[in-house]
């Protein structure tokens, strides 16, 4: 198992750390062969403008939709913006990867980023889990086709649906790293 | 819930990594920036090469102005305070700015203290020019460390000479016992945990930006190469013929730093980047590096 992570802007390195802690290969993805040389993807969080940007001029945006339609592919925060239908925002071009909209900076600005624990669904066996939202967007109108995994203060903040994951908070932040744990087994089932 | 810990704030700053954060005076630059891909903008009232020319006392930028700058773009929203004024900064984060620059690029107002940063629930960036100064900013609480370089200059070789600096003094600290460790904090006045730290992770306890002097795409690969985590850009866009072009051009430099192909195709088909100047040409005084210690 190689797991990519997306390298175009963002924290790919805090994400390259975790997987490193686990014990899994990964490659940084900039261009179009690196598809050809991994199982899974990232895309980690940054900012979505840009990154949006970069990988519609660069025509990634093709490459990584083909991608998603037979491997597992995991929105983090910016991640999760690109990966959903609609974020109703023309600096935004959403790879329309998975079947709910996204709302940017739905939860203020930096001041009101925080820490919290959230609550994951029984079945995922991961219990406590804090962790921190940094200028996080909401997940909205999320079609049947996704399942909510987690929600914090009933808003849904961990979607998955056949295939792939998006999250609004950052699982790569800090030492817990049961929810990238979680996602590699997803990738392998 | 937590708000505001030193663990949030640097979250951000992560979140700006491999980007460039582009100086911006209004609303029009600021939607120009955010379009040619900026992963965020300082909102300041001139630019720093303006700011030299003109001379004067430079403070924080009208808060009015930076509020336009906010309601207009999506992405984080940067603006200076004047060294150790916490007023200035107090008032920034009233305004919900995303990140305050306490920056030489203003003029001081105190001569012995920065603020303290750790009081505040927005985070700060600082400059530096050695490892001592970066250990002594993060001391007081600020989230990200960019090299000072030589602002509003146009010229790399400051910005260069700070990160190469950084780097190396962090290099020598593997070598360091627990007594050099402690005579290396006396000696240049550097926090001893913070440099225990910085030992044992090979690389400052905050992400390293750079800052100061970059105009084309090719400063943009050069200081990423030497370990520059993102960039700001201040003067080099707006102060060239072609603000949008180039812009978007550094920023794909910044993506594409360790691929020279790619950078000669960004690199094409550029006009003039700004003017710059000879260090050498600088009195002393108007160093602006040399503001803060």
């Amino acid at each position: 198992m190689k797991v990519g992570i997306l390298a175009i802007q963002g924290d790919f390195y805090l994400h390259k750390k975790s997987f490193d802690i686990i014990g899994v290969e990964t490659l940084f993805v900039r261009k179009f062969s690196d598809f050809k040389e991994i199982d899974s993807l990232i895309i980690p969080g940054g900012e979505s403008t840009t990154m949006s940007l970069l990988l519609s001029k660069y025509k990634l945006d093709e490459v990584l939709y083909d991608f998603s339609l037979d491997h597992t592919v995991f929105g983090i925060c910016a991640g999760s913006i690109l990966i959903s239908k609609n974020s109703n925002d023309k600096r935004i071009k959403n790879l329309n990867i998975m079947q709910f909209d996204s709302v940017r900076n739905a939860w203020g600005n930096q001041i009101n980023s925080f820490s919290d624990y959230i609550n994951i669904k029984e079945s995922l066996n991961i219990d406590d889990f804090y962790t921190t939202f940094i200028r996080a967007p909401k997940f909205i109108n999320v079609d049947p086709s996704c399942e909510i995994l987690a929600s914090y203060n009933s808003e849904p903040v961990l979607i998955k649906n056949k295939r792939h994951l998006a999250a609004s908070f950052h699982p790569e932040m800090g030492d817990d790293t049961r929810l990238l744990e979680y996602f590699l087994k997803f990738a392998n089932e | 819930m937590e708000k505001g810990t030193f663990k949030i704030k640097v979250g951000l700053a992560e979140m700006l990594k491999g980007g460039v954060i582009m100086d911006v005076t209004n609303a029009k630059q600021a939607s120009i920036a955010e379009k040619a891909g900026a992963v965020a903008v300082m909102a300041l009232e001139k630019i720093p090469a303006d700011i030299r020319r003109d001379g004067g006392i430079s403070r924080m930028s009208n808060p009015k102005m930076i509020c336009e700058i906010r309601d207009k773009v999506s992405i984080p929203v940067m603006a200076k305070c004047r060294i150790g004024h916490f007023a200035e900064a107090q008032i920034l984060e009233a305004l919900e700015i995303d990140f305050i620059d306490e920056s030489e690029v203003l003029t001081p107002a105190d001569n012995s203290y920065h603020v303290d940063k750790n009081k505040f629930k927005v985070p700060f960036v600082c400059g530096a020019r050695n490892l001592s100064e970066a250990l002594r900013r993060i001391d007081e609480g600020a989230a990200m460390i960019r090299t000072k370089g030589e602002a509003g200059s146009g010229n790399i070789v400051e910005a260069v000479k700070h990160m190469r600096a950084i780097t190396s003094e962090i290099n020598s600290l593997s070598l360091m016992s627990n007594e050099d460790l402690m005579k290396f904090s006396s000696d240049n006045n550097a926090p001893i945990d913070l440099l225990q730290e910085t030992k044992k992770i090979g690389r400052l306890p905050v992400p390293n930006f750079s800052a100061g002097g970059i105009a084309t795409p090719a400063d943009a690969s050069l200081m990423m190469q030497l370990g520059a985590e993102s960039l700001f850009v201040g003067s080099g866009i707006f102060k060239s013929e072609d603000p949008e072009m180039r812009a978007n051009a550094i920023v794909e430099a910044t993506t594409y730093y360790d691929d020279p192909k790619k950078l000669s195709e960004i690199s094409s088909g550029l006009k003039d980047a700004m003017e710059g100047l000879d260090i050498s040409e600088i009195p002393e005084k108007d160093l602006l590096q040399n503001r803060g210690w």
